[in-house]
């Protein structure tokens, strides 16, 4: 549960009024989109390829409880603890409980949606254990105190004169805002951190369920030096985010990459099996596998199960003409864009987001290149009628349907309100054009001119000049 | 040829010229149109905004009245989308409807898809000078997958020319109640989609369906922009032989 | 693990998805092969070709040269790369090529991942070097990718501290794509499968900051690949 500090709207309105945020997430957008696409186009037969992304992953959650059996199996035998935690808390407490065992004192990141998702530097940081974000976007916002604004460039909605500002004060001098001086600066900075950190923390983008194995797909290689210089390594899990085989990492990895940023494939996809071998000098001494539930199982045998397919590639946020102009800390929850809209409601209920599947106008973009084919903009429409059923809606808008339903299934009547549509508006009228509508009608007359109902609807037209219709009611 | 035409609430209320238009082209070109009077809405609204018992409503009452029909046309790409997509979908749990809503989807057309998919017309004979451009709805482009036939209907227009629309995947921001209910975004949207309309330097806009037209005509007018906005049906309809 | 907590944790799964509990599934065979098309033209010389090219795009030179030649390869790279100090994979292959007295003939400074000295001094001083050279089991020619199977005297972290990486090749381990580094895996599963198997492809990269592109943000920020002919 997050605590909001601005209601859906406002931060839609800040959004809006964000000069620079309404440069920088098309930009993004179009550079990353425009990889996608490239990509798509060089392999030649990208819906054969989603077709089987969205075998696999159907499969992996169809069967996950025997999927996670072996996994699980397959880490212990490798060497490395495995811990379930049902809950977010739980996901929390197994971490705490690791760090006080090892009197840890900093803990090292690399970039995971799943450790926001359980708000677990908060609790960390509460303990007093010092927690460095290393992936070099994650390590911006943790600076600004911010949250990520994208699933994969979290800190797009940064200017470089900001980065420089941040990096600055960590510095304790000025530095220019040119990227390879500030990069160069992080890469001592963080350097200097992951040879201290005690434990190391990481996401998992696919574990490989037959040989017990956690794979990390990154370009800075922050990912790797998380993952191998603390003496503990812990890599957090959501419950559905494995793969059966190698067979099928191969498929959903070509998938992610390309989805993602256009990469054929990212600078280091890294796989590991269990802590270091006894003929090991280097790696974790200790590995652990948080998997985490949070709601994710709540979702299994309903409309929605179809969401837990996702590979968190991104492809959604930049196809989405709405993210494209709120950016992704307008949807307020971890996640953001279309995949925002639909799993937060789900894990976390309508009470607090029951804004979020209406922020939509149902393009249906997201669907069409996600590499794991999830009708997303469909799960919108499911959840618009479970706020319906669920007492969301104002009683209004619930008359006004019925009103609908009533009006088109009853030929006479519908009839009669077209004929008088052109009377009834007379009054809201200026030469032929509503520009100032009453309630509901007044959110379309704020942004645009409504046409007057013309005097003679089509079916007046149609009696008139062809004398009546066929086959009527 | 047999075609019913249903003209969908909008044109019917709004825009009585696009069905005009619609009915003389399809006339045109070999066509017997006929107007089953009974009929409403496609429910669109009320499914898009969750009220789905009240689409159902509108499905069945719909199915019912192009029962008779071989073809339905309508001058819409999305009412064609809800009825092609989503009323088998709504209808799923009731087997009879089910089938039936199964044969409207088969036998129901976009104009354009009709024009040149059923009726297979080679030669357009119409005229229009002006300097246009198109814009796709997400509907019909994407939910239909008809993205040639418009162009290749208005390439032949006499003295029309096309200028491609730049970003033309991306919404126009109407989305039904979506333009009233998330109006800032909806501006924001559509405020884009006129500046890449502007970038083509047209002064036609040509779509298919009346909900982004009325969408983006209603916020040109605002903004005082000298842009027209047409029908497909009403470009094909203008000029030509008698 | 706790069983109790893996049972309930699992059980809840197989009861949301309104069946009983399963166990040892395994995928189905898949009905198509997309990547299929995506290299046929090519013989292996072709795929040689396409590593090269798709090294060259991510601005890593690939040099191609017979084992004895091994030595003017690392010239080569001498000359644009300011080296000092470097530590290099225990590894029969690169000891067959006399990396070590190759080394010798360029002064600099020079360590084997010896895993019987103390790991924290031998990790201070790959932290302090300027290049760490491997050997890779397998490239693959859609992108460039060279896979690292660590391991023992072959340290993850020579190829990934230093700011300069090396890495030796095979030209006859080069294969297409992923596809076949996944079966050559699949192969060694269970049992020998190291801890830490590296797909690396170019050099570190980031565009966090305006999707600006910069090298060299954590990993090594320029990378060389050696590739023996034969």
């Amino acid at each position: 549960m997050s605590v909001q500090p601005l209601e859906f709207f406002g931060r839609v309105d800040k959004a809006l009024m964000d000069e620079q945020l309404r440069k920088a997430v098309p930009f993004t957008q179009d550079r990353l989109r425009g990889g996608r696409f490239q990509a798509a186009d060089e392999l030649g037969n990208v819906e054969e390829w989603r077709n089987l992304a969205a075998q696999i992953r159907m499969h992996t959650i169809e069967n996950l409880d025997s999927y996670l059996e072996q996994l699980t199996d397959n880490v212990e035998k490798n060497g490395g603890h495995v811990h379930f935690a049902p809950t977010a808390s739980d996901a929390v407490a197994h971490v705490l409980r690791i760090a006080k065992e090892k009197n840890a004192r900093s803990v090292v990141k690399s970039k995971s949606m799943v450790s926001e998702e359980i708000h677990l530097n908060k609790h960390l940081e509460a303990e007093g254990v010092r927690v460095i974000e290393s992936d070099l976007g994650e390590y911006i916002i943790q600076l600004a105190g911010e949250t990520p604004s994208h699933l994969i460039a979290p800190a797009i909605h940064k200017t470089r004169t900001q980065v420089a500002e941040l990096f600055s004060g960590v510095a304790g001098r000025t530095l220019s805002d040119a990227t390879a001086e500030l990069c160069q600066f992080a890469r001592e900075e963080l350097r200097r951190e992951f040879l201290e950190a005690d434990i190391g923390i990481s996401g998992c983008n696919f574990a490989v369920a037959e040989s017990g194995s956690i794979v990390l797909i990154s370009n800075e290689g922050n990912a790797r030096l998380t993952t191998t210089l603390p003496k503990v390594h812990i890599a957090i899990m959501g419950m559905e985010r494995l793969v059966p085989t190698w067979e099928e990492l191969d498929i959903v990895v070509s998938m992610l990459t390309r989805s993602a940023t256009g990469q054929k494939i990212s600078v280091y996809m890294t796989a590991m099996s269990g802590p270091r071998r006894p003929e090991d000098i280097d790696g974790p001494e200790e590995f652990h596998l948080i998997i985490l539930d949070n709601g994710r199982s709540d979702i299994l045998g309903t409309a929605y199960q179809e969401v837990l397919k996702c590979i968190r590639c991104g492809a959604c946020l930049n196809v989405c003409p709405v993210y494209r102009h709120i950016g992704g800390h307008a949807y307020g929850g971890v996640y953001s864009g279309p995949i925002g809209a639909v799993l937060t409601p789900l894990l976390e209920g309508y009470e607090e987001w029951k804004e979020l599947p209406y922020a939509s106008s149902l393009c249906g973009a997201c669907t069409e290149v996600c590499p794991v084919k999830i009708p997303l903009h469909d799960l919108l429409i499911e959840h618009r009628k479970d706020e319906v059923e669920n007492g969301f809606t104002s009683w209004q808008e619930k008359l006004a349907f019925k009103g609908f339903g009533y009006l088109t299934s009853h030929p006479f009547l519908y009839d009669k309100a077209v004929r008088a549509s052109h009377m009834a508006t007379g009054w809201l009228s200026n030469e032929g054009v509503i520009e100032t509508g009453p309630g509901p009608l007044a959110g379309w007359t704020n942004v645009r001119d409504l046409p007057r109902p013309a005097k003679q609807s089509f079916r007046e037209w149609w009696k008139n000049e062809k004398g009546g219709g066929s086959r009527g009611s | 040829m047999r075609v019913s035409l249903f003209i969908t609430c909008l044109s019917d209320v709004f825009f009585p010229n696009v069905g005009q238009s619609v009915v003389k082209v399809l006339e045109r070109y070999g066509a017997q149109v006929d107007f089953p009077q009974a009929q409403t809405c496609c429910g669109q609204p009320a499914y898009n905004s969750g009220y789905h018992r009240e689409a159902r409503e509108a499905a069945r009452h719909m199915i019912d009245v192009f029962a008779d029909s071989n073809y339905v046309v309508a001058p819409s790409g999305s009412c064609v989308a809800m009825i092609r997509h989503y009323y088998p979908e709504l209808l799923k749990e009731e087997p009879t409807w089910r089938e039936k809503a199964e044969a409207l989807a088969k036998k129901t057309y976009e104009f354009s898809e009709f024009l040149v998919q059923v009726l297979q017309v080679d030669r357009i004979d119409a005229s229009l000078h002006a300097s246009a451009t198109y814009h796709h709805s997400c509907h019909m482009s994407r939910g239909l997958g008809i993205k040639e036939e418009p162009a290749a209907l208005l390439e032949q227009v006499n003295g029309l020319e096309m200028e491609e629309l730049p970003y033309c995947q991306d919404c126009c921001g109407f989305g039904g109640t979506f333009a009233a209910k998330m109006s800032t975004i909806s501006e924001a949207m559509v405020d884009e989609k006129i500046k890449h309309i502007e970038e083509t330097g047209a002064n036609v806009l040509i779509g298919s369906d009346m909900g982004c037209l009325m969408n983006i005509g209603g916020r040109l007018r605002r903004t005082g922009k000298d842009v027209q906005v047409m029908h497909v049906a009403e470009v094909l309809a203008q000029g030509g032989a008698k | 693990m706790a069983a109790k907590e893996r049972e309930e944790f699992l059980n809840r799964i197989a009861g949301k998805l309104g069946r009983a509990r399963r166990s040892g599934v395994k995928p189905p065979r898949w009905d198509t092969k997309p990547y299929a098309h995506l290299h046929q033209g090519l013989d292996h010389e072709g795929l040689v070709q396409q590593f090269i090219g798709n090294l060259r795009t991510l601005q890593t030179e690939v040099l191609r040269v017979s084992p004895e030649d091994a030595g003017q390869a690392l010239d080569r790279i001498f000359e644009s790369a300011s080296v000092r100090s470097v530590v290099y994979w225990d590894d029969e292959r690169l000891h067959a090529i006399g990396l070590s007295r190759l080394l010798d003939e360029k002064g600099v400074v020079h360590r084997a991942w010896d895993t019987a000295v103390d790991e924290q001094e031998l990790r201070n001083y790959t932290a302090g070097v300027e290049m760490g050279i491997a050997y890779a089991e397998l490239g693959l020619s859609e992108t460039g990718s060279v896979m690292l199977w660590n391991g023992g005297g072959r340290g993850r972290l020579v190829s990934l501290l230093p700011p300069v990486f090396v890495v030796f090749l095979s030209e006859k381990t080069i294969v297409p794509r992923l596809t076949e580094a996944a079966e050559y895996i699949r192969e060694k599963v269970p049992g020998q499968l190291p801890a830490c198997v590296n797909f690396i492809t170019g050099p570190s990269r980031t565009g966090d900051i305006e999707m600006d592109l910069a090298f060299g943000v954590h990993g090594p920020g320029k990378v060389y690949v050696i590739l023996l002919k034969g």
